[in-house]
């Protein structure tokens, strides 16, 4: 048997197979992606949102008792004024300080009397002048 | 290879994604990868080739990336390869028809789009021929010695590429499966997405699938 009918038979049959197979992959593929893209905007349209529940922890189950709103949000040692204009004119927001409470100042100066170290408003004998 | 013909004339018309360097001063002045077209790599290219910045191709440079490993890989890659192309050329379509504003960005567009769309139509072209006439007049021995010289070709090629490249020489057998199954299926995927870009079909990036 003669080398080139055969030869020729094998790239006959591959060249045709491999246009079909070439079309028919292209056409999978794009049926394949039209399929994948309507799934995700199937899956879009009809999820529901995920209600999520504060978890239990010591088998005591979290419940927020309040709606969480900007301000309970913000935090809680800072308030906001209302604009002030300060004694050059400009304008602007001041924030204080609200949730702390300041702690007294040390006095300065104390005194050691016979109570021990007073400060200088307890001690009862401030003023009197004593002659030694 | 032809990243190198183009480096000789210092207009290698994509700097691949996984692997470029740029100078700042080139950057500074044609901006970042734009996001408007699906071959971001070729747009920044073509826009460094058309404020004249020179672009080559070093060979000794390595970077590991990732092949499609399927079919269906293969071709997603090539549609969106096909389509981003086209439409940086489209973007440039002054410099495609405007050899006077700068001559090299004009001759490396034409090499695209005959890349992208002339070639293509001209492979599958003398295929269906090729199955026609073996059908319609039986498979003589003359339309077996063309197939047989395309082939012979596209060997001698190969075994020069390897040469050049001092890659391994087995993969000179590969040209054979290269000619008989995959430029075939290379080229009528980028048809079919020539068309679709030219009827304006919606795309998208999708999901890449990693191997690695």
């Amino acid at each position: 048997m003669e080398l080139i009918p055969i030869l020729s038979t094998i790239i006959l049959v591959a060249t045709i197979s491999t246009f079909i197979l070439a079309v028919g992959a292209y056409i999978l593929y794009k049926i394949q992606e039209g399929e994948a893209d309507r799934k995700v905007k199937k899956g879009v349209e009809t999820e529901q949102a995920e209600l999520v529940e504060p978890s239990e922890i010591g088998g005591k189950k979290l419940v927020l008792d309040k709606t969480l709103t900007e301000e309970s949000l913000a935090p809680q040692h800072y308030r906001t004024v209302q604009p002030v204009t300060d004694a050059y004119g400009r304008t602007g927001k001041k924030t204080t300080r609200s949730g702390f409470k300041r702690r007294p100042a040390e006095p300065k100066f104390m005194k050691f009397t016979s109570q021990g170290y007073v400060t200088t408003k307890e001690d009862q004998n401030a003023g009197t002048i004593r002659w030694r | 290879m032809a990243r190198s013909a183009q480096s000789y004339l210092k207009l290698v018309n994509i700097i691949p994604g996984p692997i470029g360097l740029f100078r700042k001063k080139a950057i500074e002045n044609i901006g970042l990868y734009a996001n408007d077209t699906y071959a971001e790599d070729a747009d920044i290219t073509l826009r460094l080739l058309a404020d004249g910045w020179k672009i080559y191709y070093e060979p000794k440079a390595i970077s590991y990336t990732e092949a499609p490993s399927t079919l269906r890989q293969l071709l997603k890659q090539r549609y969106r390869w096909t389509r981003g192309i086209l439409q940086s050329i489209r973007k440039h379509k002054k410099l495609l028809v405007n050899p006077t504003i700068n001559f090299g960005n004009t001759f490396i567009l034409w090499t695209m789009f005959y890349e992208a769309l002339i070639w293509p139509a001209m492979n599958i072209a003398a295929h269906a021929f090729f199955i026609f006439a073996a059908l319609a007049f039986g498979f003589t021995s003359l339309i077996f010695f063309w197939w047989a010289g395309l082939a012979l070709l596209d060997l001698m090629t190969a075994i020069y590429c390897v040469a050049a490249e001092k890659e391994e020489f087995r993969l000179v057998a590969y040209a054979i499966i290269y000619r008989m199954v995959f430029i075939l299926i290379i080229d009528i995927c980028k048809a079919m997405s020539t068309i679709e870009e030219f009827l304006g079909i919606k795309m998208h990036w999708g999901k890449l699938e990693r191997a690695g």
